[in-house]
């Protein structure tokens, strides 16, 4: 599967260890028959084990002028439009997972967003996984928001319960032209005995704006690279991720890098976690600021509660300027719950599970209430609530 | 309603050395009185308020405290708020991202359930929310702020006195409720204070000063000095205390 696997003397990898993984051996994943799966709202594709599932699908909101194909139909019937945005390949040293991707690649969504074209409803991509164990799945979605366009997407990965050890390894490549919005959002809830990996790759353009918001909560190990080029002037991304670790032995590690690679363009990451129990998490928040990218502004922040004195958390910012007159700011803080809040509430009445829960959800809401469409955030803390596994 | 015997509580410090604060404390509290506790700084008083509360961090090494009969040494906050204690915080918290009205409604739903009583909707609790907090004269729009986030400090104790109306305790400590007030809200306080007042209910109040007594009438005072209390008396007590200060019973007024 993997060509050279990276050891923890590598920066990046300092802190997952990937010796379990390289033991087990996946079974490549098949197409798996699944009469009904339920829809949350808006333009819904569903992926079973890998591959596109038209018919639990819902299609109907999309406009017409948009390009949406699973990635096997798109490389038949549009594989041009494909070759110009999501030809990458990926350095095998630098991106060893994005390249195995690229190897066995499963299935995907291609999404091509014409010209000033808005679409209201979001766009819901779920990954679901059953049936199968112990296989390896590995999805690519390329999506392009032509210039003035702007869509909402949302890129989640679910599992029936009862299935165990399987792999997910997801590549998403996202291009903003000229003054495009892509709203993305991304939901890992996967069987708490999965491994997930995963890369997100965002290219640009002048004047585009691009929010990501990362939502990991289950896996037994999850790991984010996401990597953001502002290679025009004046683009906006704004990174946001969360974590909520309650299982014995999870752990999380985001790869966060911003590239400013244009003047005047503006990042900001800011990452929260929670792990109630023997857990770890890692945030690794890279800004790369080269010399051509005056008028920089960035901002990097994280904050983790620990509420399990068996919890790790291994956090660090990596500020790499090379121009000058830029605005780079950052902090990180790492704690447990306010003890005199806990107590003042519970001086009320609440218990410890509620008054707990409650001072969780006030840690984090600061970056919910930061979602502007206010069904996304309800929908957002609806998925964080709910218990799957 | 409160039977204290013989408390003797004792904190550790940054050193790790033990510090007894609470050197024998003797308190009965009957149904409907209100009792004032009054004393120099550092005699204890806080830490009575908190012991009761079941805050952590206090050893409690000797001694019984009876809530209607019952020993809640070994009991949590929420099971002594379920049996009707409040505690007013000398220091109300400020816990940012948790709504006021959310809050207060988890709370009293959760005082409810213990009584096998249905929650209160959203609709009834806000009816009942607007209500009171007319009560203590609390602009209603801090309800919907964070709870006591950014409150000055007479709105962070208006809001005290808001939720244990709300709560309705039977035996509520008022922790130094009149510090940081000025006359207008000493006044709201008061008369919140006095709308609990029932024959079923008793109050505690730890004070500094007579004129939160001119407003509610204590019916016994007593004088609390390094840990123990040193004297009892009627509202007379109060009087004397503010004129002549501690000095006249043996104290040395810059004790800390």
């Amino acid at each position: 599967m993997i060509q050279r696997w990276p050891t923890s003397r590598e920066e990046k990898w300092k802190y997952t260890s990937l010796g379990a993984l390289s033991q087990k051996t996946f079974a490549p994943s098949a197409p798996v028959a699944l009469d009904f799966y339920p829809h949350d709202w808006g333009i819904s594709f569903v992926f079973v084990n890998g591959f596109f599932n038209a018919d639990l699908s819902d299609l109907h909101l999309l406009p017409k002028e948009v390009v949406a194909l699973s990635l096997s139909q798109a490389l038949k019937t549009h594989a041009d439009l494909i070759c110009l945005y999501g030809s990458r390949e990926f350095d095998i040293n630098q991106y060893p997972f994005a390249a195995s991707n690229t190897a066995s690649l499963s299935d995907g969504l291609f999404l091509y967003v014409p010209k000033q074209c808005v679409i209201e409803s979001p766009i819901h991509l779920t990954f679901y996984s059953t049936e199968q164990n112990d296989f390896m799945s590995c999805p690519r979605n390329i999506i392009v928001a032509d210039t003035e366009s702007e869509i909402t997407l949302i890129e989640d990965y679910r599992a029936n319960f009862d299935v165990t050890g399987y792999f997910t390894n997801a590549v998403t490549e996202l291009t903003t032209k000229h003054c495009a919005k892509i709203h993305y959002v991304k939901i890992q809830d996967e069987h708490r005995t999965a491994t997930h990996f995963s890369h997100v790759f965002v290219n640009q353009s002048a004047g585009s704006h691009v929010d990501t918001f990362f939502v990991d909560k289950g896996a037994s190990l999850s790991r984010s690279e996401l990597v953001v080029h502002l290679s025009e002037p004046d683009a906006v991304c704004d990174m946001k991720g969360l974590v909520f670790l309650e299982h014995a032995g999870q752990q999380v590690d985001h790869q966060v890098v911003a590239d400013h690679a244009a003047p005047g363009c503006s990042s900001r990451m800011v990452y929260k976690g929670v792990l109630k129990t023997q857990s770890t998490s890692v945030f690794n928040g890279k800004v790369l600021v080269r010399p051509i990218a005056s008028e920089t502004v960035s901002h990097q922040e994280s904050h983790y509660l620990m509420l399990s004195p068996h919890a790790e958390v291994n956090t660090q910012p990596q500020l790499e300027i090379y121009a000058d007159n830029v605005k780079c700011t950052h902090g990180a803080t790492i704690g447990s719950l306010a003890q005199e809040a806990y107590f003042y509430l519970r001086s009320r009445g609440m218990d410890a599970a509620d008054a707990s829960a409650m001072l969780m959800h006030a840690f984090v809401s600061d970056v919910l209430s930061a979602v502007s469409d206010p069904a996304m955030r309800e929908y957002l803390l609806m998925r964080i609530d709910h218990v799957e596994h | 309603m409160l039977v204290i015997k013989n408390l003797h509580v004792s904190v550790r410090d940054k050193k790790q050395d033990v510090k007894t604060i609470l050197q024998g404390i003797n308190l009965t509290i009957k149904a409907g009185e209100v009792h004032a506790i009054m004393g120099p700084n550092g005699s204890g008083k806080s830490t009575l308020a908190n012991v009761l509360a079941g805050r952590e961090g206090y050893d409690i090494t000797q001694g019984e405290i009876l809530l209607n009969g019952e020993n809640i040494i070994e009991m949590l906050p929420e099971m002594r708020a379920a049996k009707g204690l409040f505690l007013a915080f000398q220091y109300p918290v400020e816990i940012p991202g948790v709504n006021n009205m959310y809050f207060l409604k988890a709370a009293l739903n959760s005082l409810r359930k213990h009584h096998d009583l249905p929650p209160l909707d959203a609709m009834d609790f806000l009816k009942l929310a607007k209500k009171k907090i007319k009560e203590v004269g609390m602009d209603e729009q801090l309800l919907s702020r964070a709870v006591n986030e950014g409150f000055s400090g007479g709105e962070k104790k208006r809001n005290e006195i808001f939720q244990m109306l709300m709560l309705e305790p039977t035996l509520a400590i008022l922790d130094e409720i009149d510090s940081g007030l000025d006359i207008d809200a000493l006044q709201k306080v008061a008369a919140g204070i006095n709308l609990l007042r029932r024959p079923d209910r008793s109050i505690v109040m730890v004070t500094h000063y007579q004129r939160l007594l001119n407003e509610v009438v204590p019916d016994v005072v007593h004088v609390m000095v390094n840990g123990k209390i040193i004297k009892s008396g009627g509202k007379e007590l109060a009087f004397e205390l503010e004129e002549k200060g501690y000095g006249w019973l043996g104290v040395d007024e810059n004790i800390t």
